[in-house]
């Protein structure tokens, strides 16, 4: 008896350092990459970090600054861009893949693999080249949109540096880079709904639209509430591609809180700013995916 | 067999990249000798660079390196990358030593301590012999902080000559007042095949740009603000009059909405896409070297004013690249020696420089200048001799102040061209940049050190 117990207390400490051992490089390169930098950030966001004439206390100040808009109402401005990048992005993008990954769910399976191949291939290109991609397709003079409208007569439009066409042009560009692995994922989760469900339904009389808006939705709780919360996020943080496509023309118009940050890291005198700053989107996010958790009630997860 | 097969030639693929990469990336081997690392940004003509490598070469095998035991290591960087990778650096200890730099960034760096003074590391008579308005300059506070390269002004108006002929207008006559330029402008849209009069910058690039025509202003004590920074002065005729330029040429279509190429690149002229543009003096090296066939078609003249008076004024910023030591730098005696070297000593350096240029970029010191003067080469090179004596002798240095004035400035001028009220503008640019001022000050920023 005595015999089984120690082996088992061996069992259980073998299991402990192999979960450590596993553990450990993730842990080390989340310290080394993310834990550390947090705590440096906030940190220095109190100096007034001048890489050559060394960092002085100055308290709250480059919270102050950033946060009563008297230097700049950037900060403000680049919030109020990410919001705007998340009402376009995250409902198109989540029923344009809810349509395509149906649409594959109910056509022939060798036509379905062409489709799902064609609209994954854009994930795998990074925002940098999908960003030159869509320069060369926006481009004022002679890019593939001006050229189309020309051939109907119509004249060139500045897709790119007018503020009202920006931030739809480099939308567009990134639901066409995500779209692919969104739909992937709605996908998994079409295929986990139980099949007798649809027929119950059918026996029962229910059309398309009553199984779509009665079982389909319902049962894809869970996928949507975690491409709701990832694509809220990554269209905030949208960066790359508005840096590619238009810079900071348009007015900037397309300048959203990681964009912010670039510029006054390139830009600012006081290091201290730039960190404050990157706290206070990081709390923002934060709230942002509190809200969206609350709203959706997600510890109610459906099996 | 056919896996073997695949993988020996995927081995054999491997190889052959990594050999391609080796003798690509190789460089000159200096043995054991201390590097001293240089960063530049790559010049859009191709001829700087090819200079630059060639000169820090010869260095490198000179006496002086090798009796120094050191050798200097060049990299280029980016425009797009550069304060990124420089911040980076920085932050590493790995940052340049010797830094190329245009003399707008070189006061308040300095008072940030990014550079060394120059005075201890080289000869006194460097510095006497650079041209007066040049070594204003590269002087902070009493101390050199940048050893200027060259100079070169800006804008100038380009224009194709044979384009004025079909439009009916005169080629030997360029516009003299903005209204003109506007008027050319709509002349040469209606009556050539052009679809547009001229290329304006109208991209962030006019942040700088606008320094160009800003410098014309006669009334203003140092550009947007006054002499101690301490009032901000846009609310004028001078800017109104501006304004309403821009606004003309876009809402008449007489330039494109969105700029063919950088205010840096003279090619849409070049390459007939327009037929008059703005540029600097390097405009008429990219012509020369990458357009020599163009050349006798291109006309040159100094850049329209307000009042259309363009003799014995500014019409021009004088803009331009010298080098600064680091105010970390770990051999600041090897980087003085070699600046001095380079830029400070042998005079027939330079000019060769400027001969490799076409004479588009000009000297910044007076035995440079003399040296030129003998050379019948320079001396009969037309446009040499029309920015040495039309443009030069007048040029404005860049203004010193936060880029975020001039940033503002051009946010300002570009949507007063997309119609937005050249008056509303002015008067919200004037509130901003004001409340801008009034928090720099506040802060530890030397407004009012000028």
């Amino acid at each position: 008896m005595k015999e089984t117990a120690k082996r088992k207390r061996k069992y259980q400490k073998n299991q402990v350092i192999a979960a450590v051992v596993c553990l450990l490089p993730s842990f080390l390169l989340l310290a080394a990459f993310t834990i550390v930098p947090l705590i440096l950030s906030f940190y220095y966001s109190f100096f007034n970090v001048k890489e050559y004439l060394g960092n002085t206390f100055i308290g709250l100040k480059n919270y102050g600054a950033i946060l009563s808009g008297l230097q700049s109402t950037g900060f403000y401005k680049s919030l109020l861009i990410g919001l705007e990048f998340v009402a376009i992005i995250v409902p198109l993008q989540l029923i344009l893949s809810f349509l395509i990954a149906n649409l594959v769910m109910k056509i022939n399976r060798k036509y379905a693999a062409i489709i799902k191949v064609c609209i994954y291939l854009p994930c795998l290109l990074s925002g940098i080249v999908v960003g030159s991609i869509f320069a060369y397709v926006y481009n004022y003079h002679g890019g593939l949109l001006n050229s189309m409208l020309n051939a109907f007569g119509l004249s060139n439009v500045n897709w790119t540096g007018e503020k009202g066409w920006a931030i739809f042009a480099v939308c567009i560009a990134a639901i066409w880079n995500g779209l692919g692995y969104n739909t992937l994922v709605m996908l998994g989760g079409l295929y986990d709904i139980p099949t007798d469900y649809y027929e119950a339904a059918r026996l029962d009389g229910a059309n398309w639209w009553k199984q779509t808006v009665y079982i389909t939705i319902p049962s894809l709780k869970n996928i949507g509430l975690y491409l709701l919360v990832s694509l809220v996020v990554s269209s905030f943080q949208l960066y790359e591609i508005p840096l590619v496509i238009v810079g900071n023309g348009a007015e900037h118009s397309v300048e959203g809180p990681i964009y912010y940050l670039f510029y006054q890291f390139q830009h600012t005198d006081n290091m201290g700013e730039v960190y404050a700053a990157s706290l206070l989107v990081a709390i923002v996010l934060t709230a942002l995916s509190s809200v969206i958790f609350k709203l959706t009630s997600s510890e109610k997860s459906q099996d | 067999m056919k896996k073997k097969l695949f993988a020996v030639a995927m081995g054999g693929v491997l190889a052959f990249s990594m050999g391609m990469f080796i003798a690509c990336g190789g460089s000159e081997n200096y043995g054991d000798r201390t590097p001293v690392r240089l960063w530049c940004q790559p010049f859009t003509e191709i001829e700087t660079q090819e200079w630059l490598e060639a000169e820090i070469k010869e260095f490198n095998f000179s006496d002086t390196a090798i009796e120094g035991d050191y050798y200097i290591e060049l990299r280029w960087v980016t425009e797009d990358t550069w304060e990124a990778t420089l911040k980076g650096a920085q932050s590493a200890g790995t940052q340049p030593e010797i830094t190329v730099l245009n003399y707008a960034e070189v006061a308040l760096n300095s008072l940030d301590g990014k550079y060394t003074a120059l005075d201890d590391y080289m000869s006194e008579s460097c510095f006497t012999d650079l041209l007066p308005n040049v070594e204003a300059v590269t002087n902070v506070n009493g101390s050199h902080y940048v050893y200027p390269w060259f100079v070169e002004p800006y804008s100038i108006l380009f224009y194709s000559k044979s384009a004025f002929s079909a439009a009916g207008l005169d080629p030997d006559k360029a516009p003299k007042s903005w209204d003109e330029l506007c008027a050319y402008a709509q002349t040469l849209k209606n009556n050539t095949n052009y679809d547009y009069g001229i290329a304006m910058p109208n991209n962030q690039q006019l942040g700088w740009v606008a320094w160009g025509f800003v410098a014309q202003d006669e009334t203003a004590e140092y550009y947007l603000l006054n002499e101690d920074w301490s009032k901000v002065n846009v609310n004028t005729e001078f800017h109104k009059n501006l304004f309403t330029m821009f606004e003309t040429m876009y809402s008449k279509n007489l330039t494109p909405a969105a700029a063919f190429s950088s205010y840096n690149e003279i090619y849409p002229l070049a390459q007939e896409y327009v037929p008059m543009a703005l540029g600097g003096s390097w405009s008429i090296g990219q012509i020369k070297n990458n357009y020599p066939q163009k050349l006798d078609d291109i006309g040159y003249a100094v850049c329209p004013t307000m009042s259309g008076v363009t003799v014995g004024k500014t019409t021009a910023a004088m803009g331009g690249w010298g080098m600064a030591i680091d105010g970390k730098a770990q051999h600041p005696e090897q980087c003085g020696e070699f600046i001095e070297w380079l830029l400070g000593g042998d005079t027939r350096r330079l000019t060769d420089f400027m001969s490799d240029l076409g004479y588009s970029k000009f000297a910044a010191r007076q035995s440079v200048e003399t040296a030129l003067a003998e050379l019948p080469q320079a001396q009969n090179d037309p446009f040499y001799k029309f920015v040495s004596e039309q443009i030069l002798p007048y040029a404005k240095a860049e203004p010193a102040y936060k880029w975020t004035v001039s940033e503002k400035y051009a946010d300002a001028l570009i949507k007063a061209s997309r119609g937005e009220g050249v008056e509303a503008t002015l008067r919200a640019l004037q509130a901003d940049l004001e409340k801008t001022l009034k928090a720099g000050g506040q802060g530890e920023y030397p407004f009012g050190k000028n």
